[in-house]
């Protein structure tokens, strides 16, 4: 239940609490927020500084959301299960990136290689650009040899994650 | 609701994290993405965070009893809506036009497959509150405002992370 501006109380049917008893200007100013946020969120990066364009890009996308989510989704007020709910769901989300990231984040493990992904490498563009600075793996490796004469970034035999040149520059 | 928008974080929480190790993984995709317009990346945010206020507008109306409000303010949402998803056409007309499709490679499978995603949950956003404000406007069933705007802010929240992902970071 929440309390109306006008002093009466205001009960939809499911009686939960919405945190209404702001005034409409206070939403406003939120949003004035976000705008400002949003600036320097596109501001930030135009600098080339790394760390300052993950804090600008990332660091406010996240405080954007959480605003977003705590005063106009009123989770500020929500039931403490949703909470629970929201977060459980984020943690399987963590979940799927540890149970994936140890294959999809490396190039070679024990007993095989990535060619595709090794294709991409710095150490792999100066083994067949200079020659014998490439000490080979494995079989595979050996495979991933051929993958210079793939014209770059075009989806190869071996699966490549690829990059293809663009048709014409733009924007 | 919140079971639904549950359900989402899951699905649009694991397109994100694969992206994220990828783009880390592949020089190529952060090359991909210095293609990606950012003013018509800009544009939208600036339009779903608004639409955003008056989602949440329309819910203090309805809180209010004032159904007609209401149904105002959700009509002002989905012109946001509206205007997102012609923002996106023309963005998405220039990108293939200059041959940047969906098959291009993986970078651009990701984009079109995520910000695709994304459009069709404004699509359906926009038509459930198109539904509600025929109500509001008959000031019955207000409080499935609140409902339709809680769905609405999560799909500005999802934008909100693609926009840094696919538009800022290059």
């Amino acid at each position: 239940m929440s309390q109306a501006a006008d002093g009466h109380h205001v009960n939809t049917k499911h009686g939960q609490s919405h945190g209404m008893d702001h005034p409409a200007s206070y939403y406003v100013k939120l949003w004035a927020l976000l705008l400002v946020l949003l600036v320097i969120s596109i501001a930030g990066p135009m600098l080339g500084h790394k760390v300052l364009t993950l804090i600008t890009a990332f660091g406010i996308a996240v405080v954007k959301a959480l605003i977003v989510a705590a005063f106009f989704m009123h989770l500020n007020v929500e039931k403490r299960f949703v909470w629970y709910l929201l977060v459980t769901m984020l943690l399987a989300v963590l979940m799927f990136f540890f149970g994936t990231a140890a294959d999809v984040m490396k190039y070679e493990g024990a007993h095989w290689t990535k060619p595709s992904a090794y294709l991409y490498t710095e150490e792999f563009k100066k083994a067949f650009s200079g020659g014998d600075e490439h000490e080979g793996h494995d079989s595979e490796d050996e495979d991933s040899k051929a993958l210079p004469n793939v014209p770059y970034g075009e989806e190869s035999a071996h699966g490549a994650t690829g990059h293809s040149a663009p048709k014409a520059e733009h924007h | 609701m919140w079971w639904l928008l549950g359900s989402e974080i899951t699905i649009f929480g694991g397109l994100l994290i694969s992206y994220i190790m990828m783009r880390i993984m592949y020089a190529p995709w952060a090359e991909a993405a210095a293609h990606t317009n950012t003013l018509a990346g800009s544009i939208n945010t600036f339009v779903l965070l608004t639409s955003s206020l008056f989602a949440v507008l329309a819910h203090h109306a309805a809180e209010h009893k004032n159904g007609k409000l209401a149904a105002f303010y959700l009509w002002l949402t989905i012109g946001g809506a509206l205007t997102f998803l012609v923002v996106k056409s023309v963005e998405w007309t220039n990108e293939i036009r200059h041959g940047y499709t969906i098959t291009s490679n993986t970078f651009w499978s990701f984009y079109y497959t995520a910000a695709g995603l994304h459009g069709m949950h404004v699509i359906a956003g926009a038509t459930a509150m198109a539904i509600v404000s025929f109500d509001c406007l008959r000031g019955k069933n207000l409080q499935r405002v609140e409902i339709v705007g809680i769905y609405w802010h999560f799909v500005d929240i999802i934008w909100i992370f693609l926009f840094p992902l696919l538009y800022i970071a290059k």
